[in-house]
């Protein structure tokens, strides 16, 4: 993963150029992190707990505002004064200076960006959105040095970082806060990022019972997801999700992509 | 013009037990960090259920979603297709044994109470591998939906999810050939922005009826 650190230059430098679409999806494709199969304990437990993940490519760092900035130069349809009504709202891109202008720190992840703005970008870079259980996989991974089956210290640490996140006002660069052992930045602590199925992942169970499902599902035996209370941060990460819109954006809320292998 | 986002849409708690729910805010998502610290005192929040709720959708026409939708007869039907006439939109799968057969009745109520009107209804399916077009067609043969009325969706899977987000219904595969879904019934006026929306399978459909019933066929 150090291979990472010297090719995000070349990766900025692609990305800050107006790209024909193969060449955008090529370079942040190279970029991404293979992630490997594998399983994780999601908030809401059901039955043995474990829900496996495909392999995938994700991201290393975030979208930056620079990397948008290129897409919305390349993807007019994208531009703050121009996407359609249905697709954003009042709030997108609301802080850069103008449609064709970031502004400062064009390194820092890029906020104020729909669910619909963020899976063009994605799709423009022959990607899509992570799931949320390939999102929440990567980021159960720990840091190197840390025991991967210590639960309660991960869990401590990962709300200690969600505790000491920055203001809005004060995102870091991309790639300066934590990397985990796969090589994925910052997945903690700094910003609230997009998944593919935001919208459906507080459903747990069949909701087979004949009354509304938002009043019955957690009445239906078998069929309710328990969550692990040692799991605070992500619970809050849980809790925001079912809180989002697809249409608004976040002053810290953002995305990366992810990739097929 | 966008409606503000309302509070109870963004009910969510923590649940160990207990069937009571008792919904709390949620803090918004463009909060900035200074109100968002949650650490304190929550100790007590065992036995408090999650729920989920419906979410916030929005007040443009969703016909402007692309997409090659295929319907009953195997025809292709942008969404826009379907202006010109208020549309009742439910989520259902032609499978669902318990939920979606009292989704279908109670827009069937619709289609009768409302029957000097021009009312369209619209199934969309979230099984798309089952529920091809020919599926559809048996399903609408043997649940007696008039095609003069009744249009049965077949779409990818990006194309139901972005619906059903802008519709703020929630889906997801239960494992078993089974969907867990929410069950509402939203209204969709002739230029096909949401107006109106009924939640769970007991509410009463004459909301509805009351703002299709003026218009004539």
């Amino acid at each position: 993963m150090l291979r990472l650190a010297s090719s995000l230059p070349l990766v900025l430098l692609l990305a800050s150029t107006p790209a024909v679409g193969a060449q955008e999806g090529d370079s942040r494709q190279a970029a991404a992190v293979a992630v490997p199969a594998g399983s994780y304990r999601p908030l809401l437990v059901t039955g043995d707990g474990a829900v496996s993940v495909e392999p995938f490519r994700l991201d290393a760092m975030a979208v930056t505002r620079g990397d948008f900035l290129a897409f919305v130069a390349a993807h007019p349809e994208w531009r703050r004064n121009t996407a359609p009504e249905l697709f954003v709202d009042e709030g997108y891109l609301a802080g850069w200076p103008s449609d064709l202008d970031a502004g400062e720190g064009l390194d820092r992840p890029v906020t104020e960006v729909s669910w619909f703005a963020a899976r063009a970008f994605c799709a423009a870079h022959g990607g899509r959105l992570p799931t949320t259980d390939e999102w929440e996989y990567a980021a159960s991974l720990p840091e190197p040095g840390w025991d991967p089956a210590d639960r309660p210290a991960l869990h401590a640490r990962f709300l200690a970082l969600h505790q000491q996140r920055p203001g809005p006002d004060a995102l870091p660069a991309v790639g300066r806060t934590v990397r985990n052992q796969l090589g994925v930045w910052d997945l903690h602590g700094v910003i609230h990022e997009w998944t593919a199925d935001f919208n459906n992942q507080m459903l747990t169970g069949a909701g087979r019972d004949d009354r509304g499902l938002d009043r019955e599902l957690f009445c239906a035996a078998g069929s309710v997801g328990v969550p692990d209370p040692s799991d605070y941060a992500g619970f809050l990460r849980s809790a925001h999700r079912a809180s989002l819109d697809g249409s608004r954006g976040g002053l810290l809320l953002g995305f990366r992509c992810a990739y097929p292998t | 013009m966008r409606l503000p986002p309302l509070p109870s849409f963004a009910a969510v708690l923590l649940i160990l037990a207990g069937c009571a729910p008792t919904p709390a805010p949620v803090a918004d998502a463009s909060m900035s960090t200074a109100t968002h610290d949650h650490a304190a005192g929550h100790a007590d929040h065992a036995g408090m259920p999650v729920m989920a709720a419906p979410g916030p959708t929005t007040t443009a026409s969703v016909y402007q979603l692309p997409g090659d939708w295929r319907d009953q007869n195997d025809e292709f039907r942008p969404l826009s297709s379907l202006a010109g006439r208020p549309q009742v939109v439910a989520f259902v799968y032609t499978h669902c044994s318990f939920a979606c057969p009292r989704i279908v009745a109670r827009m069937k109520e619709i289609e009768g109470r409302a029957a000097g009107s021009d009312v369209g209804l619209v199934l969309v399916s979230i099984d798309p591998e089952r529920d091809t077009p020919e599926r559809l067609a048996t399903y609408a043969a043997s649940t007696r939906l008039n095609p003069e009325r009744w249009t049965l969706l077949n779409g990818s899977d990006d194309q139901i999810l972005e619906l059903a987000v802008l519709l703020g219904v929630q889906y997801r595969a239960a494992g078993d050939g089974e969907f867990a879904h929410t069950n509402a019934l939203i209204l969709l006026d002739e230029n096909g922005a949401p107006t109106f929306r009924l939640d769970g399978l007991d509410a009463d459909v004459g909301p509805i009826v009351d703002r299709v019933a003026l218009r004539s066929p």
